[in-house]
């Protein structure tokens, strides 16, 4: 049966973040508003976070 | 990113999913832009510092609602799949939680003077204050490289000069600090790719992997074909931002000096000042660098529009190659005006170049009003650019190999 895991793209393993760990508890100022944002305020929620850029 | 928005359109209508995005961006105001392009209405946080000391980007990671990472890096390919399997799964929430990390974002200042205290007050002074605390956030980072050097202080602090050089409180030489403390940070930790990415985008094209932000005319035309209008930037992006890469360094050739026997008067006073940032400022002999050249009138000067644009002449130097001798910034709008110039061009060394400091001479003709009824003038300012050659093992060195 096909998992979640088996579903990760292991050709760049150079991530601080461990499956099964907290996302770290980090406050950053929202885009839009430059108001304080936290993972934490989607608790209940199922997250796809994207850390990019847009070059 | 576009790809997984794509990808779940369906779970996210169905309020089963919620994309979440952080941009590691020198300006992330150009990210909302991006986002407005691609019709794509994410939350996201700015991280201008790599606060999370990502080595790479893009990186997706799936948190569970309890917080959890559940898969770093799913598989765009098996996009469907992987998000069926996880919006559908129950996860529990764990029994004995390990703490999470934390970040300190919060501007308190530190009671204890260690590195780090300092160095996270530098950088919650630049993210959560206004303009005026960057003077502070510099003087705080400082004070945190003093008792501890690495390539987190470094880079931050050249974040922090950036954003003053790009506020209402920039100060000369707040560019070529940046480029400096970032280029510090790479010869730390010469394998991380945001380090390298921050510098390359200022850098010359044949060290270029693409250009950074060439969609960004692409951007504003579609959002204007569908009837919006586009974010606006505060700071434009410009010259190496948009730079295509090259594989091998054109050089122009068969230009006129404009001045070639050095009679025009020189602006001793000088009327206008100028600053010379070089990206990088060390290299090996057989790179190439890219020089920013900014020319601003002083509070007693103005440009003088109603004549030829503002010029710069690269002198031909022994052992070195310019992507052109001659540039022209146009002149600004109405009869006088008094915004910044800036010239970009880009130098090659040859593979043979001595090691040790060099300097490119070149000189720029503008013409200048002084004071507000004052006099018009031609004037000549000369300019030299250092560059520093490194020998192969120097680099080494630096590079930690």
């Amino acid at each position: 049966m096909t998992t979640l895991l088996d579903l990760q793209d292991t050709r760049r393993g150079d991530v601080a973040f461990k499956v099964g760990e907290y996302f770290p508890d980090i406050v950053l100022p929202n885009a839009d508003d430059n108001s304080a944002m936290s993972l934490a305020d989607f608790h209940g929620q199922k997250v796809m976070l994207h850390i990019f850029a847009s070059w | 990113m576009p790809g997984w928005y794509n990808a779940t359109q369906d779970p996210v209508q169905q309020n089963q999913l919620t994309h979440v995005g952080l941009v590691i961006e020198q300006h992330p105001e150009r990210t909302q832009l991006f986002m407005q392009w691609k019709q794509m209405n994410w939350s996201f946080m700015v991280d201008p510092f790599n606060l999370l000391n990502m080595r790479f980007v893009p990186c997706t990671i799936a948190i569970d609602e309890h917080g959890i990472i559940q898969a770093v890096q799913p598989r765009l390919d098996r996009a469907e799949e992987f998000i069926d399997l996880f919006v559908n799964q129950s996860f529990d929430a764990p029994q004995n939680p390990p703490p999470a990390q934390k970040f300190v974002t919060q501007a308190e200042k530190p009671t204890i003077q260690s590195a780090q205290a300092l160095s996270d007050y530098a950088v919650a002074l630049a993210l959560w204050g206004d303009e005026t605390q960057l003077n502070e956030a510099i003087t705080v980072s400082q004070q945190a490289l003093a008792i501890q050097e690495d390539d987190r202080t470094h880079f931050n602090l050249g974040v922090i000069y950036r954003m003053r050089y790009d506020s209402a409180y920039r100060q000369d030489d707040d560019f070529s600090n940046a480029i400096h403390h970032w280029t510090q940070a790479l010869n730390h930790d010469p394998n991380n790719y945001i380090w390298r990415r921050r510098i390359q985008q200022y850098g010359p094209r044949l060290d270029k992997p693409y250009p950074f932000y060439d969609w960004i005319p692409t951007a504003r035309e579609a959002i204007i074909a569908r009837g919006e209008t586009p974010h606006s930037l505060s700071i434009e992006p410009r010259g190496a931002e948009f730079a295509e890469p090259m594989q091998i360094f054109d050089s122009q050739s068969a230009q006129d000096n404009p001045d070639p026997d050095n009679r025009i008067y020189h602006d001793t006073e000088p009327l206008i000042d100028a600053d010379i940032v070089v990206v990088p400022p060390q290299i090996v002999a057989g790179e190439s660098v890219r020089v920013h050249i900014t020319l601003r009138p002083n509070d007693e000067a103005h440009w003088n529009n109603e004549v030829d644009d503002t010029v710069l002449w690269v002198n031909q130097t022994e052992g070195w190659q310019a992507d052109q001798a001659h540039h022209t910034v146009p002149n600004g709008a109405g009869a006088t005006s008094d915004e910044t110039r800036q010239f970009e061009l880009e130098l090659r060394s040859l593979s043979d170049l001595a090691t040790g400091q060099h300097s490119i001479t070149a000189y720029s003709l503008y013409y200048i009003c002084e004071d507000v009824n004052g006099i018009c003038l031609y004037r000549r300012q000369d300019l030299t650019i250092p560059i520093e050659i490194l020998s192969a093992d120097g680099r080494k060195l630096k590079d930690g190999g």
